[in-house]
């Protein structure tokens, strides 16, 4: 049985004050050692790096002895007590982020095979792409917002990213996936005010990229390259084709899924109406929570995209404005009722 | 003011290509400016020490945490962790202090500041030679053995 040795990282009240410190003093061979290491961030400010913030490289690990990177309880995004009525993009008062203060470089390269990285918002350089990893077995990212500018890369195989807000708005693609990485349950999308000419939203870089449940909007191409094609399935897009065999919806208008879709005040919260609602594959494996915390399915049915739709009559986890009446009904605290 | 943190000692790995990409002795590993919020183990662990330098800006230091780049040709495979490390040896032989606070593991001060002139601090900046593949002969990385 592996021992978990879990380190803060913040400021000077913490184990480390950098995520490259607690990388660099993981073990080199974590099977060997019989380790798990992980990293709890606190969100005591931003984290920021002129240049790349943080580089994993030089880690052997196996499927039960991994490195894992996450927000301490209370410190993301994820559980923060305005996830659903702030708007849902990087913020980094809301939860921890990374972010590259410069025009070169990411907020995360390198990997390690089976790492785990969840709860945590990520920004690269000016110029640059969001993340750029290296190519890490089965390594996971989940529950995460990437910021951009530029792509986000997964690579590695049977890698996933799942439950994601994924946004770019420079370069030509929103999530490039390689050497066998598989996109579960994002949401992909580009500003709708920023010119998409000749721009992908998500990429299969080699072939064989599993895309299912995810949501690709604003872009000129919703999907390019050699996917699988036979297990890739309920997409959504505005456009009019995106990868999938089957259960895609396609054509939807850009502007009502979302709060708002234009660069200052994005907010990627899934609006009522939207055509993602209801239309995904029941995945419990990859996506039994959305990106705030919230259980799959609601309302009966699994939604397409990196949110999942909660709805006043639902009432299984409700915006903080609604509370429970005493005879059990929803109370809008700005007057509307219902239940 | 600026605060580096250098490994003293070396990170090793059995396998070859990942050794490379571990950090060895006088490798940076990250920066923070003033004022230091260095961590609990930051300023513990005997693997690392943090020196504090009046007279760097926060763009050069972090330029010594820059992996080695990719040169044209040759194979990403051995690409090492840091393409510059310091000769920590040297510096130390003109700062006793510096010598001793290296060589002290249970790490009684935190950080030392460093009075050399910043120049003599860049002479002991050393880039890194490549490193061949071995699975690879000659220079052409292409031929593959």
């Amino acid at each position: 049985m592996p021992t978990t040795v879990t380190s803060s990282i913040g400021t000077s009240a913490r184990t480390y004050s950098t995520v490259q410190a607690w990388e660099d003093a993981c073990p080199a061979n974590l099977v060997s050692d019989d380790k798990i290491w992980r990293g709890e961030c606190y969100n005591d400010s931003e984290f920021t790096v002129a240049g790349t913030v943080l580089n994993i490289s030089g880690i052997t690990s196996d499927s039960t002895r991994y490195l894992e990177l996450t927000a301490a309880t209370g410190q993301s995004f994820v559980d923060n007590a305005n996830r659903f009525t702030d708007p849902l993009r990087y913020n980094a008062t809301n939860g921890v982020a990374l972010r590259d203060t410069t025009n070169y470089g990411y907020a995360v390269t390198g990997g390690s095979d089976y790492m785990r990285i969840s709860r945590l918002q990520f920004q690269g350089g000016a110029t640059e792409a969001c993340i750029n990893p290296s190519g890490a077995t089965s390594a996971d990212w989940n529950q995460c917002i990437f910021n951009g500018p530029g792509e986000t890369q997964i690579r590695g195989t049977n890698a996933i990213v799942r439950n994601s807000l994924i946004m770019a708005a420079i370069g030509s693609t929103g999530l490039r996936l390689s050497y066998g990485a598989d996109s579960y349950n994002n949401t992909v999308v580009w500003p709708s005010n920023v010119s998409n000419t000749g721009t992908t939203g998500v990429v299969s870089n080699d072939s064989g990229n599993i895309v299912q449940n995810t949501g690709v909007f604003g872009y000129a191409t919703a999907s390019s390259g050699t996917f699988d094609t036979t297990n890739s399935k309920t997409n959504a897009t505005d456009l009019g084709s995106i990868v999938g065999a089957s259960g895609n919806v396609t054509g939807l208008s850009y502007a009502s899924q979302f709060a708002s879709t234009l660069t200052a005040s994005r907010n990627f919260h899934v609006q009522s109406g939207s055509g993602m609602i209801g239309a995904a594959t029941a995945d419990p494996t990859n996506a039994g929570t959305d990106i705030l915390g919230t259980s799959r399915p609601q309302g009966g049915s699994w939604d397409i995209g990196a949110e999942e739709y909660v709805s006043a009559a639902t009432g299984d986890v409700m915006p903080p404005w609604w509370y429970t009446r005493g005879d059990g009904g929803m109370q809008n605290l700005t007057g509307g009722m219902t239940g | 003011m600026v605060a580096v943190l250098f490994r003293v000692r070396d990170k090793t790995s059995a396998d070859f290509y990942k050794n490379l990409q571990c950090r060895k002795r006088g490798d940076a590993v990250c920066v923070l400016s003033a004022p230091e919020t260095w961590g609990t183990m930051d300023r513990q662990n005997p693997d690392w020490r943090i020196l504090v330098f009046g007279d760097v800006s926060a763009d050069e230091a972090q330029s010594w945490c820059m992996p080695e780049l990719q040169r044209v040709g040759r194979p990403s495979k051995t690409l090492q962790r840091n393409q510059f490390r310091f000769d920590l040896d040297a510096l130390a032989a003109q700062d006793a202090g510096l010598a001793a606070y290296l060589a002290d593991d249970r790490r009684a001060l935190a950080s030392y500041g460093v009075s050399l002139p910043v120049s003599r601090m860049r002479a002991a900046r050393i880039e890194r030679t490549p490193v061949a593949d071995p699975a690879v002969m000659g220079d052409d990385p292409g031929v593959i053995g």
